[in-house]
């Protein structure tokens, strides 16, 4: 399965809807995209073989699938201390948590959507990490911190952040060691995304 | 109370609907509001609706979208220590008790596909 979510959904409205056409009929893999991305952006349901899914099937796919990589449309600079391995995609079957590392910075339009898919993890109760890095630290000021603040408050997720601090950290917000992230990716189970 | 298509009347003041019946500006939400609201749907409102009314419209003010069934349940059980699960709250409201509660609290439509 292909699952496309945030800017992702726009592939099978774009010129690449082909391409992925042509790849899911080779391997018949299903095409599926978020509906509330795609409502976000489009009007009327993508054509086929693409087909609207929800975030809880994507983790419910993810959660039993042998490996799961993820894609950003951009590869970030790899987090201080992380090898760019690590950056570039996650992967892993999950048995002992995800881990879920945010690089993109508050003023991407994307953290909205990168939060949904957290919290639709947390729908089926996984074992979430959220991991603040680069960029992604900024959220943990306090103006942009409170839609986050709901995974420690209702204990949906832990949250921690890799890297310097320049802001102080929110209570409930714990250090990550680069270590663990070079560990999770590469040693199965374990699963991380890099968003 | 009267009511017209995407517009009721309560007390005196047409409040606007969007095409699923939510609220279009969540400024004009009043406890009046949400029982003419509810009323449109055949329910009537009491003291555990309320609580998930207010619950979700605190939870949607504190993080700025409506909270996880699993979190609702969670503190519901802490309300009403002898609900259990999710079944006192599909009680409540049959078709969806955090959708209905944010129908009803004034709050926007939950776009997510959680």
């Amino acid at each position: 399965m292909v699952f496309f979510h945030g800017r992702g959904v726009e592939h099978a409205a774009g010129r690449c809807a082909a391409c992925w056409r042509e790849l899911s009929e080779w391997h018949r893999a299903t095409l599926a995209v978020c509906s509330g991305s795609w409502a976000r952006r489009f009007g009327t349901p993508p054509e086929p073989p693409f087909e609207l899914s929800s975030l809880v099937t994507f983790w419910n796919q993810a959660a039993d699938a042998r490996q799961t990589v993820c894609f950003g449309e951009s590869v970030p600079p790899a987090p201080q201390g992380c090898s760019d391995r690590v950056a570039a995609t996650g992967s892993g079957r999950n048995k002992s948590g995800w881990k879920i590392v945010i690089a993109s910075g508050p003023a991407d339009p994307g953290s909205r959507e990168i939060l949904e898919l957290v919290l639709a993890g947390a729908t089926l109760e996984l074992d979430l990490e959220v991991i603040f890095a680069g960029p992604g630290r900024a959220h943990l000021q306090d103006k942009f911190f409170a839609p986050f603040r709901q995974l420690t408050d209702h204990e949906l997720a832990r949250i921690s952040v890799l890297g310097p601090q320049n802001v102080a950290l929110p209570a409930s917000v714990g250090s990550a060691n680069p270590a663990c992230l070079d560990e999770a990716a590469g040693q199965s189970p374990a699963g991380v995304f890099f968003l | 109370m009267s009511d017209t298509f995407g517009k009721i009347l309560v007390d005196g003041h047409a409040v606007v609907l969007d095409e699923g019946g939510f609220l279009a500006d969540a400024g004009q939400w009043t406890p009046a509001v949400a029982t003419a609201l509810a009323g449109r749907d055949g329910v009537e409102l009491g003291e555990d609706h309320w609580w998930l009314i207010e619950f979700v419209r605190d939870y949607h003010r504190r993080y700025s979208n409506p909270p996880l069934m699993r979190v609702v349940v969670a503190e519901f059980g802490k309300y009403r220590p002898q609900a259990r699960g999710s079944r006192a709250l599909y009680r409540l409201f049959p078709d969806g008790p955090v959708r209905l509660a944010c129908k009803y609290g004034g709050l926007p439509k939950p776009d997510w596909c959680i």
